[in-house]
C-alpha cells in the first residue's frame, strides 16, 4: 500500500535523535552523500540542524521533498525562515516577536506555537475541497462529523486521511459513475413521463420548455437533498444555504421567465410563461418526485447498509458522541495528546551563534515582560564562555517544532 | 514561553468562528431508515395506484389518416403531385360514451420539432410586433428570410411547416349528417396569447404587411388566417400558437379544438361519426404519420401510464429494501454502542 519512499516504511525501534551543524551539512548535502543523510535522518526520531545559513535550511526542505513522498509543513518566525518557507509545501508563519516577514511569506499564520496542533488536523479537510456552490462551501466550512475534542483524543481518525482512503483514484471513479447514473435518469425518467402530457385544461404540456423546466428544477432538487444526505452537522448556515441556494433557483426561474424580462430582450429571455405554466400541474410536480426518488432511494439504502454494517471510525465515534452528548462536560482546554511513537521526523534549525546572549539578556523583551523577571537572572555579555555554550544550547532546544512545548529552557 | 499578554492579537472566539455553532447532527440509524423507507414505499405505492386508476378512466380514441395502406380513404390525398384542398372522409363508431369534455388532436410521428436548427429558425422579435423586423428578418430564420426580393414574415422553417389540415366532425343520425360544433378558444397558452405574441400596432392590419412576403409553405398570408376574428388573426391565432410551443418529443399530439358545446358538452353519444379532413399537410418524405386522436382528460392529465407505473415500481422497490434491512439488522444487530 505504501511506496519505497513513503514516510510510513521507516519503522522506529529506539529513540534516536541528529544533531548537526551548518559545517557538517555543508558536506551532507553534497550530491553524493544528500540521500544517505536523509535516510539517516528519516530513521531518527528528531534531527535538530544548528548553526545553519538559511539557505541551508532551505535545502533540507527541498532535500525532503524531492526524495519522500510526503507533505513538508515549516513553521518559520523569522527573515531568515522565509527561504525555507517558501521552499516547503506548507509554509506556516509566527508572527510576533521577530516581526512578520515569515507570515508575509507563509501560508498559514498565527501567533502562537500551540496553535500549530489544531492547524495539522484541520488541514487535509479543507485542502480537498474545490467546490464552487454554496451549500457545499457551507458544508466544507461548518461540517463536523466528529466534534474537536473526539477529534483530538483520537488521531487514528485522521489515518483516512493521510492513506488516501478518502480521495483517492476509485472514489473519484466511483463519485463520477453516480455523477453519470444521475444524469441519465434525471432525463430519461421525465423524458418517459413526458411521451403524452397535457395539462389540466386539455392544452399542451409535452413542449422543449416545460421538459427543460422540470429537469432542470428535478436537478436541483436532487442537488440539494444530496447534499442535505452528506451533512452531518447542520448548522445555522448550512439550513440557510441549501434552502436559499433552493429559493434562489426558483426566483432566478420565474424572474428569467417573466414578462417583463422578454418585453426588453424578446430573443433571448423567449422563454416567457414556460414555468408558470409548468410548475402549477400536479402531473409535473410527481413527474420531479419521482425523478427525485428515483436518483435519491438506492444511495440511501446504500449509504445506511453502509454506515450500519460496515461503520468506519467516524460512524462509531459519532454514534457515541451522540448517545452521550448531554452527559459529558464541557473541556475548556485542549488536554496534551500523548505522543505515541511518531513516525514523523522533525527537524530544527538556529540561526547562526550571535544572538542567543542578546535574547537571553532580556534587552529585545517587551517593557512588561522585562518588569516582571528578576533583575539578577541578565547575565553580562562577557561571561564565561562555558557559561555561554550552556545557555545557547538551551535557547536553540527551544525551537524545535517536533514536539512543542516539550522541553522548556533553563532561563525561561 | 511566550505569555497571554496581548488581548488585541487573539482570534476571535465566538461560535462562529471557532465552530461551536448549535447544530442538529441526524444519524442514519435503524430506527430511522428501515421505517423511513416503509412510510416512502407506501405512499408511493398509494401515489401509483392512483394514477394508474386514473388513467385507466380515460378514454382515448385515435385514428390514423395518413393515408399509406390502399384502402385507406385518404389514400387518393397522398398521390403525387400533392393537390391542394384534397377532401377524405374517415367513418367511425363510438360503442360507450366518451364523456366530455372532450379534446380534440391531431398527431404526427417521427417529426423532430426539437431539432436545433429547425426549432431555432424565428425572429421573436417580429412575432412581438415589432415593425422593424418586419422589414430586416433575422438571421435565425435562414433560408426562410427572404423570397421574391420581399422579407418573409413571419420567417423561419418553424413558422412555415404549420400544419394545415382541418377538420370536421359530423355525427351520422337517421343518415343525415349533424355537425359537432368546435371550440377553439383558449388552445393555446393564455402567456403566448397575451404576452410573447403580439401583432403589430396597426388597423387595418392588413398594411403593416405590405412589401413582406408569406412564407412560402402558407397558401394563405398571417393577416387572412382567420377572417371572420380578428382577435384570432394574425400573430395571434390559436392555432399558429399551438404550432409555434415546440414539441420535446418525435412522437407529439397538439390540441386542434375542443367539444364542449350544445349537444356534446357532456360528451360523444354513442352512434355513428364521420370526420371529414382536408388533406393538406405531406408527410410521406419523412415517413412520418398522421393522427386524429379524441380524448377526455382528468386532473394528472392525459392518459399516462408511465407514470403511474414507475409510482409503483419505486414504491414496491423501498418496501422491499425496508424488509430487506430488517432482516439484516435482525440477523447481524447493527452495533449500537461502541
Amino acid at each position: 500500500m505504501y511506496g519505497d519512499d513513503s514516510v510510513f516504511e521507516e519503522a522506529i525501534i529506539a529513540e534516536y535523535a541528529l544533531v548537526i551543524n551548518g559545517h557538517s551539512l555543508a558536506h551532507a548535502l553534497e550530491p553524493q552523500l544528500e540521500v544517505l543523510f536523509l535516510d539517516l535522518a528519516c530513521l531518527c526520531k528528531s534531527v535538530i540542524c544548528c548553526r545553519v545559513t538559511p539557505m541551508q535550511k532551505a535545502q533540507v526542505v527541498e532535500l525532503v521533498k524531492r526524495h519522500k513522498r510526503a507533505v513538508t509543513p515549516v513553521v518559520g518566525d523569522g527573515a531568515n525562515d522565509v527561504s525555507m518557507i517558501k521552499t516547503s509545501h506548507i509554509g506556516v508563519g509566527i508572527s510576533g516577536q521577530e516581526g512578520m516577514q515569515a507570515v508575509l511569506a507563509s501560508d498559514f499564520s498565527f501567533a502562537q506555537f500551540r496553535y500549530l496542533q489544531r492547524l495539522l488536523l484541520w488541514f487535509i479537510t479543507l485542502f480537498n475541497i474545490v467546490y464552487t456552490s454554496l451549500p457545499v462551501l457551507a458544508m466544507g466550512l461548518f461540517d463536523q462529523d466528529v466534534n474537536d475534542q473526539n477529534s483530538l483524543r483520537h488521531p487514528g481518525l485522521y489515518k483516512s486521511g493521510q492513506s488516501h482512503l478518502l480521495f483517492n483514484k476509485r472514489q473519484f471513479f466511483l463519485c463520477t459513475l453516480h455523477g453519470i447514473s444521475t444524469s441519465f435518469l434525471l432525463f430519461f425518467v421525465p423524458y418517459g413521463a413526458f411521451s403524452v402530457m397535457v395539462k389540466e385544461d386539455g392544452s399542451q404540456l409535452s413542449d422543449q420548455q416545460t421538459l427543460a423546466v422540470t429537469i432542470a428544477t428535478s436537478l436541483v432538487i436532487v442537488v440539494s437533498v444530496q447534499i442535505g444526505l452528506d451533512t452531518h452537522y447542520w448548522t445555522g448556515v448550512n439550513h440557510l444555504f441549501v434552502w436559499g441556494s433552493l429559493t434562489m433557483y426558483f426566483a432566478v426561474l420565474f424572474a428569467m421567465h417573466s414578462d417583463g424580462l422578454f418585453g426588453i430582450f424578446p430573443n433571448t429571455f423567449s422563454c416567457v410563461g414556460a414555468s408558470r405554466n409548468c410548475l402549477s400541474e400536479t402531473s409535473v410536480w410527481l413527474v420531479i418526485l419521482l425523478t427525485t426518488a428515483v436518483c435519491i432511494v438506492p444511495d440511501l439504502f446504500i449509504r445506511s447498509i453502509r454506515v450500519n454494517l460496515f461503520p468506519t471510525q467516524t460512524d462509531k465515534l459519532r454514534r457515541l458522541q451522540q448517545s452521550r452528548k448531554k452527559q459529558r462536560p464541557q473541556e475548556q482546554n485542549l488536554r496534551r495528546v500523548r505522543r505515541t511513537s511518531s513516525r514523523r521526523s522533525a527537524y530544527a534549525f538556529s540561526h547562526q551563534q550571535g544572538f542567543g546572549e542578546l535574547i537571553t539578556s532580556g534587552k529585545n523583551m517587551r517593557a512588561n515582560r522585562i518588569s516582571s523577571t528578576c533583575p539578577h537572572e541578565r547575565t553580562a555579555p562577557s561571561s564565561n564562555f562555558i557559561d555561554n555554550v550552556i545557555k545557547r544550547t538551551n535557547v536553540v532546544s527551544c525551537v524545535s517544532f517536533g514536539s512543542p512545548n516539550k522541553h522548556q529552557s533553563d532561563t525561561e | 514561553m511566550k505569555e497571554e499578554g496581548n488581548l488585541e492579537n487573539r482570534p476571535s472566539n465566538t461560535a462562529f468562528t471557532q465552530q461551536r455553532l448549535p447544530a442538529w447532527q441526524p444519524m442514519l440509524s435503524a430506527g430511522v431508515v428501515i421505517p423511513g423507507f416503509l412510510v416512502i414505499g407506501l405512499a408511493f405505492i398509494g401515489i401509483g395506484v392512483g394514477l394508474l386508476i386514473t388513467s385507466r378512466s380515460i378514454q382515448v380514441l385515435e385514428l390514423d389518416y395518413t393515408g399509406t395502406e390502399t384502402n385507406s380513404p385518404c389514400n387518393k390525398c397522398t398521390t403525387l403531385p400533392i393537390q391542394n384542398n384534397c377532401v377524405c372522409k374517415l367513418n367511425f363508431t363510438i360503442d360507450t360514451l366518451f364523456k366530455g369534455p372532450v379534446f380534440f388532436y391531431y398527431s404526427l410521428t417521427n417529426y423532430f420539432q426539437s431539432q436545433r436548427k429547425y426549432g431555432a429558425s424565428l425572429d421573436y422579435n417580429q412575432l412581438s410586433g415589432d415593425l422593424t423586423y418586419f422589414k430586416s428578418p433575422a438571421s435565425d430564420c435562414d433560408p426562410y428570410r427572404y423570397a421574391n426580393g420581399k422579407p418573409i414574415v413571419p420567417c423561419g422553417s418553424l413558422a412555415n411547416s404549420m400544419f394545415n389540415d382541418t377538420f370536421k366532425l359530423y355525427q351520422i343520425v337517421n343518415g343525415k349528417e349533424n355537425l359537432v360544433p368546435f371550440d377553439g378558444k383558449g388552445i393555446a397558452w393564455w402567456t403566448d396569447y397575451n404576452i410573447k405574441y403580439r401583432n403589430p400596432d396597426y388597423s387595418p392590419l392588413e398594411n403593416a404587411f405590405n412589401d413582406t412576403e408569406k412564407p412560402v409553405f402558407w397558401s394563405k398570408p398571417a393577416y387572412k388566417l382567420d377572417t371572420s376574428d380578428s382577435s384570432n388573426n394574425g400573430f395571434v391565432n390559436q392555432d399558429f400558437l399551438v404550432w409555434m410551443r415546440r414539441a420535446a418529443l418525435p412522437n407529439f399530439r397538439k390540441l386542434y379544438r375542443r367539444i364542449t358545446e350544445g349537444d356534446y358538452k357532456d360528451g360523444l353519444p354513442v352512434g355513428n361519426y364521420s370526420l371529414e379532413i382536408s388533406y393538406n399537410y405531406p408527410v410521406k418524405s419523412f415517413d412520418g404519420t398522421k393522427k386524429a386522436t379524441f380524448s377526455n382528460v382528468s386532473w394528472m392529465g392525459g392518459q399516462n401510464e408511465f407514470l403511474g407505473i414507475a409510482y409503483l415500481a419505486i414504491g414496491s422497490m423501498c418496501v422491499v429494501m425496508s424488509v430487506v434491512m430488517l432482516i439484516v439488522y435482525a440477523k447481524f444487530r447493527f452495533p449500537e454502542d461502541d
